[in-house]
C-alpha cells in the first residue's frame, strides 16, 4: 500500500471506537472474533418457524436477544440489535469515550416478527397478542428501543434498503459528524429471522438445505443468519486530543444503484465497480491502496459472479478476498454492521479470516479467496467491505488500520 | 448542517388527484399509465406507482435531470399491500407457496429501487423510515448526502399507501379496533416529492431546513432545536404542529417554547399529517398555494421532536 495516504487525507477524519455483534456464532464480539479466526459451521436445520420445507439457518440462541426495560417498545429484530449496540458502547465508554449523540440503525424487517404473529393470530381467529403497530411491528421500532435503552439524546434515524442496510447506516452515519450534525454516532443494524424472510428466499429459490460456499463452483445459494453488529463511530479529533486511541479508521463511503433489476445484479457488476469507485474517491485512495476486501458473498451465483467481475474489473485477482457468510449466513439488514465489525476485527488483529465453506473458486469468479488459516495484513492496511441489496442497491465501506501513525 | 434550495415539487394522492375526505382515504384511481411504459411498471406494486408519479411529477416540475439526483425514499409502512397478501399466504401455506413475485416487492426500499430502474438512475439510493418522522428525517439524510459532496441534488420522496380493501381485510378478521383507527386518524393515502439542492435551481421555490431529535423531554426539547437550525420567527412565519405527529399535546409545548398563543399556532389541516407525506403535504401547499412566506412545522413521536422550516425568500 502506499505510505502517502493517511487517515487525515480523508475527508472524513473518523474513527472507531467500539463494535458490538451478535450473531449465529455467539452472542459477542469476543465469540465472533474467535469463530473468525477458528471457524466451523454453526448452521442448523431450522427448529423456530413451522413451515412446510427444510432450510437450515444460522440462529442466536434465545439468551442472546437482550433484555430491555421498555418491553413495550420490543421486537425480536430490536432485542438483537440491542445485544449488539450494548456491547458497542459499552466497549467505547471503557476506552474512555463519552456516549452517542447518535443513533443509525439498518434493518430490513425491523417489527416483522410482531407484526407477524398478530396477523397470524388474526386469521386463525385466536386472540392476538398485545401489540402496538408504531412502536413494535414497524421498521422504526429498534430504534426507538436503542434510543430509549442506551438513552441516546440527538438524532435517531432508521435506514431500510433490504441488506445494504446497515452498511449505508454507517455510511450516513459518518455523514452525520462530517456534516457536524453529531460527534459520536453509535451506528450498525440488525435482522432477527423470520417467517417472511425465510418463506421469501425460499421462494426465489436461493436457499434450502444445503450450506452456502461463497464464490464456490456448483454452489446452492444462500444461507440465512440473524444477527445485528454495531460501530461507534467518533471525530477522530476528539478521540486523539482525549488521548485516546481508535480501533481502527473510517475513510469513506460509497452508494450507488444499479438501475438494472430488482433482484438481480447486472452480470458486469457495473452498480458494484461505482460504489467501490466512489468509496475510494470519498476516501482519497486508489485501487492500489486496497489490501483486502470482506465481499457481500452471499453464495448465488448471480451476486457471486457479478461481484467478482467486479472487484476483477478495479483490482484483478491480486487481492485476497472473503466472505463472512458460509460462517455466520446472510444475515440480511445486518450484514453489513456484522461484516464492518468483521473487517475491524481484521485491521486489529493484522491478519485476514478464511473464507468458510470456498474450497475451491468459481472459474466465473476470476479472484482470489482467502484460503483457510487467514493471512497476514499489514497493520496500516485498507480494507473494503461490500454490501449489495434488492432494488439494486450498493455500499462500499472504507476502513483503515492504526498502523504506526494513529 | 446546510439550508437546501427547493428546486420542484410533485404529489399523488389525496389531495392532488382527489380531495381529502374525512375518515380512510385512498386514491380510486392512480394514473401510473400517464408515467410509466408498461414494462416499466408492470411489477410496480401500489406505493411503488405513487412514488413514481409523484417524482416524475417533481422532476419535471424542476427540470432536472432524472439521472443526476440522489433517491430519498420515507416511508413508514412500506408497501403494505404487498405484506399483507403475503403473510397471508405464509400462514395459508405455511410458506411452502407464496407467489415469488411478491418477495421483491415486500422489501422497503422496492418503490426506490423501481424508480431508479425507471429512471436509469445510477445515484445513492436511501430509504428512511422513522414513523411519522420519516419525511423530516429523509430531508436531513438529503442535507447530509448534499453537503458532504455524496450528491450534487436529490430527489426526497415522502408517503405511504393506503389500499381500499384495508378496510374489508380488517373487518374480515375482525379487527374492528384498527379499522376504526384509521378512520378516526383520518389516515390518507399520499406521496409527495422534493427536488433539493445546494445552490438555487432554474426554477427556485425557497430554501428548506429538517431537523430531528429524540429528546429527554419534547417540552423542553423545541427551543434549542430552534436555536440549533438558526429559526427565528418572523410576524409572517405560519406556525403549525403535526395533526398526526404530536397534535395538540404539542401545540402547547410549541407555544411555550416560542411565546405564541396556542391559538396562534395551527394544526396542520384534515388528513394532510396523518399520511406519511405529513409534512411534505403542508410544505406543498404553502409552496403552491401561497398560502405563507415562511413555514414553521413542528411534529414529534414517540420521545422525537422534528422539525420542517421553509422560506419562500432568503432577503430577510
Amino acid at each position: 500500500m502506499s505510505d502517502t495516504v493517511t487517515p487525515s487525507a480523508s475527508p472524513y477524519r473518523i474513527g472507531i471506537t467500539g463494535i458490538g455483534a451478535v450473531s449465529a456464532v455467539g452472542p459477542d464480539v469476543p465469540a465472533f472474533g474467535e469463530a473468525l479466526k477458528t471457524p466451523g459451521r454453526v448452521f442448523v436445520p431450522n427448529n423456530r418457524f413451522d413451515l412446510d420445507f427444510e432450510v437450515v439457518v444460522g440462529l442466536a440462541r434465545p439468551d442472546w436477544f437482550a433484555p430491555s426495560d421498555h418491553p413495550e417498545l420490543e421486537s425480536p429484530t430490536g432485542n438483537l440489535c440491542l445485544a449488539a449496540a450494548g456491547e458497542c458502547v459499552t466497549q467505547a465508554r471503557r476506552r474512555g469515550g463519552a456516549p452517542p449523540d447518535g443513533l443509525i440503525v439498518g434493518t430490513s424487517t425491523g417489527g416483522q416478527s410482531c407484526s407477524e404473529a398478530v396477523m397470524f393470530s388474526l386469521l386463525d381467529g385466536t386472540p392476538p397478542p398485545e401489540y402496538d403497530y408504531k412502536a413494535q411491528g414497524c421498521i422504526a421500532g429498534p430504534s426507538r428501543l436503542l434510543a430509549r435503552q442506551l438513552e441516546i439524546v440527538g438524532p435517531v434515524h432508521t435506514v431500510s434498503t433490504a441488506c445494504t442496510s446497515s452498511a449505508n447506516a454507517i455510511a450516513l452515519g459518518a455523514m452525520w459528524i462530517r456534516s457536524g450534525r453529531c460527534r459520536r454516532v453509535l451506528a450498525g443494524g440488525g435482522d432477527a429471522l423470520c417467517h417472511t424472510t425465510i418463506t421469501s428466499f425460499h421462494a426465489l429459490e436461493l436457499t434450502g438445505s444445503k450450506m452456502c460456499t461463497p464464490f464456490a463452483p456448483d454452489r446452492p445459494g444462500l444461507t440465512l443468519g440473524e444477527g445485528a453488529g454495531f460501530l461507534m463511530l467518533e471525530r477522530l479529533d476528539d478521540v486523539l486530543a482525549d488521548g485516546r486511541k481508535p480501533l481502527a479508521h473510517f475513510l469513506g463511503a460509497g452508494m450507488s444503484s444499479d438501475a438494472h433489476h430488482m433482484t438481480a445484479p447486472p452480470k458486469d457488476g457495473n452498480g458494484a465497480v461505482l460504489a467501490m469507485e466512489r468509496a475510494l474517491e470519498a476516501a482519497g485512495l486508489t485501487t492500489e491502496d486496497v489490501a483486502h476486501i470482506n465481499a457481500h458473498g452471499t453464495g448465488t451465483r448471480l451476486n457471486d459472479d457479478a461481484e467478482a467481475r467486479a472487484i476483477h474489473h478495479l483490482f484483478g485477482d491480486r487481492l485476497p478476498v472473503t466472505s463472512c457468510k458460509g460462517l455466520i449466513g446472510h444475515t440480511l439488514g445486518g450484514a453489513g454492521g456484522l461484516e464492518a465489525v468483521a473487517t475491524v476485527l481484521s485491521l486489529v488483529e493484522g491478519r485476514t479470516f478464511e473464507s468458510l465453506g470456498t474450497t475451491s473458486i468459481d472459474a466465473e469468479c476470476p479472484i482470489a479467496v482467502v484460503p483457510p488459516g487467514g493471512t497476514t495484513l499489514e497493520g496500516a492496511s485498507v480494507i473494503l467491505s461490500n454490501s449489495f441489496a434488492f432494488g439494486g442497491n450498493n455500499c462500499t465501506l472504507v476502513f483503515r488500520g492504526l498502523g504506526k501513525n494513529r | 448542517m446546510i439550508r437546501l434550495h427547493l428546486h420542484g415539487i410533485g404529489s399523488c394522492g389525496l389531495g392532488t388527484d382527489q380531495p381529502y375526505t374525512d375518515g380512510f382515504g385512498a386514491l380510486e384511481n392512480i394514473p401510473i399509465k400517464e408515467y410509466a411504459k408498461a414494462n416499466v411498471r408492470r411489477r410496480f406494486g401500489r406505493l411503488a406507482k405513487l412514488v413514481y408519479i409523484a417524482a416524475a411529477r417533481a422532476i419535471e416540475d424542476a427540470g432536472a435531470d432524472p439521472g443526476e439526483l440522489a433517491i430519498i425514499l420515507a416511508t413508514a409502512m412500506g408497501e403494505t399491500t404487498v405484506s399483507v397478501d403475503l403473510l397471508r399466504q405464509i400462514h395459508d401455506t405455511k410458506g411452502a407457496l407464496i407467489r415469488p413475485s411478491l418477495v421483491p416487492n415486500s422489501v422497503h426500499n422496492s418503490p426506490a429501487g423501481y424508480l431508479g430502474i425507471g429512471l436509469g438512475n445510477h445515484q445513492p439510493s436511501v430509504t428512511i423510515s422513522q414513523g411519522w418522522l420519516s419525511a423530516e428525517s429523509a430531508l436531513v439524510t438529503a442535507a447530509d448526502l448534499i453537503q458532504t459532496g455524496t450528491a450534487n441534488r436529490a430527489l426526497v420522496i415522502a408517503g405511504d399507501e393506503a389500499n381500499p380493501s384495508w378496510m374489508e381485510q380488517l373487518e374480515e378478521v375482525r379487527a374492528l379496533e384498527w379499522s376504526a383507527a384509521l378512520a378516526q386518524q383520518r389516515f390518507q393515502e399520499g406521496v409527495v416529492a422534493l427536488v433539493v439542492g445546494s445552490q438555487p435551481g432554474t426554477r427556485e421555490l425557497g430554501t428548506v431546513i429538517a431537523d430531528t431529535r429524540r429528546v429527554e423531554r419534547p417540552a423542553d426539547g423545541i427551543g434549542p432545536l430552534l436555536e440549533r437550525n438558526q429559526i427565528e420567527l418572523n410576524p409572517t412565519t405560519a406556525v403549525r404542529v403535526r395533526e398526526g405527529a404530536g397534535g395538540s399535546g404539542l401545540r402547547s409545548m410549541v407555544a411555550a417554547a416560542t411565546g405564541l398563543s396556542p391559538e396562534q399556532i395551527a394544526l396542520d389541516g384534515p388528513g394532510r399529517g396523518t399520511a406519511q407525506a405529513g409534512a411534505f403535504a403542508v410544505l406543498a401547499e404553502c409552496v403552491m398555494q401561497n398560502e405563507c412566506d415562511d413555514l414553521l412545522l413542528v411534529g414529534s413521536e414517540v420521545d422525537e421532536l422534528a422539525l420542517l422550516n421553509w422560506r419562500r425568500r432568503e432577503n430577510r
